[in-house]
């Protein structure tokens, strides 16, 4: 990689700040924009917002475009999303899903489909998800509060070890910025929230502390060495963690993500945390504690 | 050394001791083999060829030819027997018994990776101000679980969830069995009545179990059931319809030469109008006939039927009108089921997904090799770490065994994703061993300490982050709890179990 002799430094630390923060603008202004295009932050999938996912068996090719104009024409509605799945051994299409969202009855989705795709739904070639409205709302607001009470769980135990304002303060912020680089990420991609990537989300939360807490106790509380022969040193474990985890997810969104919708948004948005989660931490968590170092 | 000892548990509660293969499931009672084949029974083969799956077992069964004899091979006893026509299909043959997979491993796969159905739903009172309270919602959930047995399926959950708003809500999940029949026969209200001349005569109270199974009438190729009424409803029946008929019927010869609600009743002479018999199941026609002139006649002379018999169409439709009546109607105070969620999967998704997950597990360990060879070199480093991780997967696997925990695809990403986990507290242990040959004063086991309390915070931050995820009161996130629990279950058996044995390798390893 290159990167092997790479060391910080007093210097080019405060100099590589411009990085995460960089990052950082990027993702505010994609949440941004999202807003203003769409009126939320992040648009919702069915899981939280009621709807109809149909998932077919079909190996054909199909253009997916094609598809999805002429289902959303015949059933009046632009809230709607086609992906698949492949088998990667074979590298063959192994379903389609389409996704509806609001209250279009499940017979008419089911018949736009058949039309579209030119296939009939019979019980062995396809399944189905409905999900009520008022259910999905209620689903929503607990993610919210699960949301919340996992990031105030996570910030007590760290409180309780380091009992300093600052390295808490740190880190806090630091899962902060990870979690925006993922918002981000969303925007960008127009991924949805799902009851899959609130899972992944809750999950960052308690991952990416992991390598901010090797770093804070290499700052603070080791003592032997120069500060930043230490820090060196963290780093070189840091980015072993890091690519060790990096490269479990990479297996699990290849493998698994192309068999099933769920394990790949759950493995995407921990490979974008952990991503981010690199100059995060070693760049811009470490320019905050050594500058309260000094 | 206690990892050890661990593993090995681990490693005998996956297997359940049976072989993969086919088994009988359910004997259907009008089977020949109705009381001589048990449940759980392996069926080995069928005419002399080997049955080891599903598959098999229905290309061989699709090879019956009606009237010919069949010869299964179960337990090792041979059964002959004539092949009947399906009731559902003329053209297939029958012999009465449902089968299922016995898997070799203990493990309960959900509905995910099993295929099957789940529906939430919420009784909707009559009067739409009543509050539906607890006793409501268990009266239902009982005549649920009354229906569900009487369609003779083992793998059905009934569940009570609640949302923060305090609605309680029915959840029925059926894994392994999913079809959309099944969750027309949940919502059903389950409602009878027989009407004459648009008027209620009885309803379902009257009703006796059993009900009949669902015959075929050959002649007219529809699908009978019969059931029994008691004597107050016997009564009421005759007493009201022959009030109701006219004193001189009609001669007709066919139903058009009767007026409307009136159909043709033949006899042995010409036929009479009489009032049609109708009978309704939540307000859907099920049934629509005079009765036949004989039996008016026992009428009229005081004689009361005790037998009646509903005709449909399709089996499918028969069926639901015998579980329904069977096993009762839903409270009276309830006006219909709603339906808040439903999930059909099925089963060859619930298959692809196994074998992505799979494929991912090792994809993941095959990942976590190549980089911590590149890291360190050393394979006295590398394989302890392999080794350990993989120990780890297996007893979280096994633990979830013994404790018949469902696995569901989030289950699968949890456990995945605690393998990140483990080898990021194995590379900080690691490394922190390693580093002693920095520091002046090296202390092995202060270093194993320091390491050890990384571990443990690092830990800590994700129980704390998944623990909302597993608390019950969150019912919507329901199908997230898998992954939670998998979770802080790995974790914890990393912290406790494999991080020191590993710690105790590598010691023994590097520490000279």
């Amino acid at each position: 990689m290159g990167i092997k002799d790479f060391k910080l430094t007093r210097k080019n630390l405060r100099k590589l700040i411009v990085i995460p923060l960089a990052l950082l603008a990027i993702a505010l202004f994609f949440i941004g924009s999202s807003y203003v295009q769409e009126g939320q932050f992040l648009k919702r999938g069915i899981d939280l917002e009621g709807g109809v996912q149909i998932t077919v068996h079909h190996s054909q090719k199909t253009d997916l475009d094609l598809v999805k104009s002429k289902i959303s024409e015949e059933l009046g509605t632009t809230d709607l999303d086609i992906v698949t799945t492949t088998n990667p051994a074979t590298r063959q299409q192994e379903t389609i899903i389409v996704s509806v969202g609001g209250e279009i009855a499940e017979e008419k989705i089911s018949t736009a489909i058949e039309s579209a795709l030119g296939i009939t739904l019979s019980p062995q070639t396809y399944s189905i998800r409905v999900l009520g409205p008022a259910l999905a709302s209620s689903f929503w607001n607990q993610a919210k509060w699960a949301f919340m009470f996992a990031f105030l769980f996570m910030a007590g135990v760290v409180a309780f070890y380091f009992r300093k304002p600052l390295p808490t303060v740190a880190i806090l912020v630091s899962t902060t910025y990870d979690l925006l680089i993922i918002f981000g990420f969303m925007a960008l991609t127009g991924m949805h929230l799902s009851l899959a990537t609130i899972a992944a989300v809750l999950m960052i939360i308690g991952y990416s502390v992991d390598t901010n807490i090797l770093l804070t106790n290499k700052i603070l509380r080791e003592r032997d060495g120069d500060l930043f022969e230490r820090i060196n040193r963290g780093l070189k474990t840091g980015l072993t963690m890091s690519a060790s985890t990096i490269s479990v997810l990479l297996a699990l969104f290849l493998v698994g993500g192309a068999y099933s919708i769920v394990l790949r948004q759950i493995s995407t948005i921990l490979l974008v945390g952990l991503l981010a989660d690199i100059p995060n931490t070693w760049l811009l968590n470490a320019n905050i504690l050594t500058w309260h170092r000094e | 050394m206690v990892l050890l000892i661990f593993l090995v548990i681990a490693v005998l509660a996956i297997p359940s001791f049976k072989p993969d293969g086919v088994a009988v499931a359910y004997v259907a009672p009008d089977s020949q083999f109705f009381e001589t084949l048990q449940p759980g029974s392996m069926i080995n083969s069928i005419n002399g060829v080997t049955i080891t799956t599903l598959d098999e077992y229905a290309a061989e069964f699709s090879k019956l030819k009606i009237g010919e004899n069949v010869t299964l091979d179960i337990e090792g006893i041979q059964y002959k027997t004539p092949v009947e026509p399906n009731p559902r299909n003329q053209e297939m043959g029958y012999i009465g018994i449902n089968v299922m997979t016995t898997k070799s491993t203990k493990l309960e796969q959900g509905l995910d990776l099993q295929g099957g159905a789940r529906v939430v739903l919420r009784p909707v009172p009559a009067n739409e101000s009543a509050i539906v309270d607890d006793e409501l919602i268990d009266t239902t959930t009982s005549v649920l679980m009354a229906r569900m047995n009487a369609y003779g399926l083992k793998n059905v959950v009934i569940r009570k969830i609640q949302d923060v708003n305090g609605l309680t809500y029915v959840e029925v999940e059926m894994a392994g069995e999913g079809s959309e029949n099944v969750v027309d026969i949940v919502k059903s209200v389950g409602l009878f009545e027989l009407k004459v001349l648009n008027e209620t005569i009885i309803t379902g109270d009257s009703i006796v179990p059993p009900i009949g199974e669902p015959q075929r009438d050959s002649r007219s190729g529809l699908w009978q059931i019969a059931f029994a009424i008691n004597n107050d409803g016997a009564r009421t029946l005759r007493e009201s319809y022959v009030e109701m008929a006219p004193q001189t019927p009609t001669v007709c010869t066919t139903d058009e030469d009767c007026e409307p609600s009136y159909a043709c009743s033949r006899g042995a002479a010409a036929g009479s109008c009489l009032p049609k018999i109708e009978m309704f199941l939540d307000d859907a026609l099920q049934y629509s006939a005079p009765p036949a002139q004989a039996l008016f006649e026992t009428w009229k002379y005081g004689e009361e039927s005790k037998n009646l018999l509903v005709q449909t169409n399709k089996f499918e439709d028969a069926q639901k009108v015998k579980i329904v009546l069977e096993a009762g109607r839903l409270p009276k105070d309830v006006k219909e089921l709603r339906v808040f969620s439903q999930d059909y999967v099925d089963s060859k998704l619930g298959a692809g997904f196994v074998r992505g997950a799979i494929y991912a597990g090792l994809a993941a360990i095959i990942a976590v090799f190549l980089v911590v060879l590149i890291r360190y070199r050393k394979m006295k480093v590398v394989l302890p770490i392999i080794f350990v991780d993989v120990a780890e997967l297996v007893i979280i696997i096994g633990f979830a065994a013994m404790i018949k925990w469902s696995i569901d695809l989030p289950a699968i990403a949890g456990m995945i994703a605690v393998l990140g986990t483990a080898v990021d507290q194995q590379i900080v242990i690691t490394d922190q061993i390693l580093s002693g040959e920095y520091e002046q004063s090296y202390n092995l086991k202060k270093s194993v300490k320091t390491a050890f309390k990384i571990v443990i915070i690092a830990a800590s931050t994700t129980i704390a982050a998944m623990i909302p995820l597993a608390y019950p009161g969150f019912t919507g996130l329901y199908a997230l709890r898998g992954f939670a629990i998998v979770t802080i279950l790995g974790v914890l058996i990393g912290l406790l179990i494999t991080r020191p044995a590993f710690a105790r390798m590598i010691e023994i390893l590097l520490g000279e």
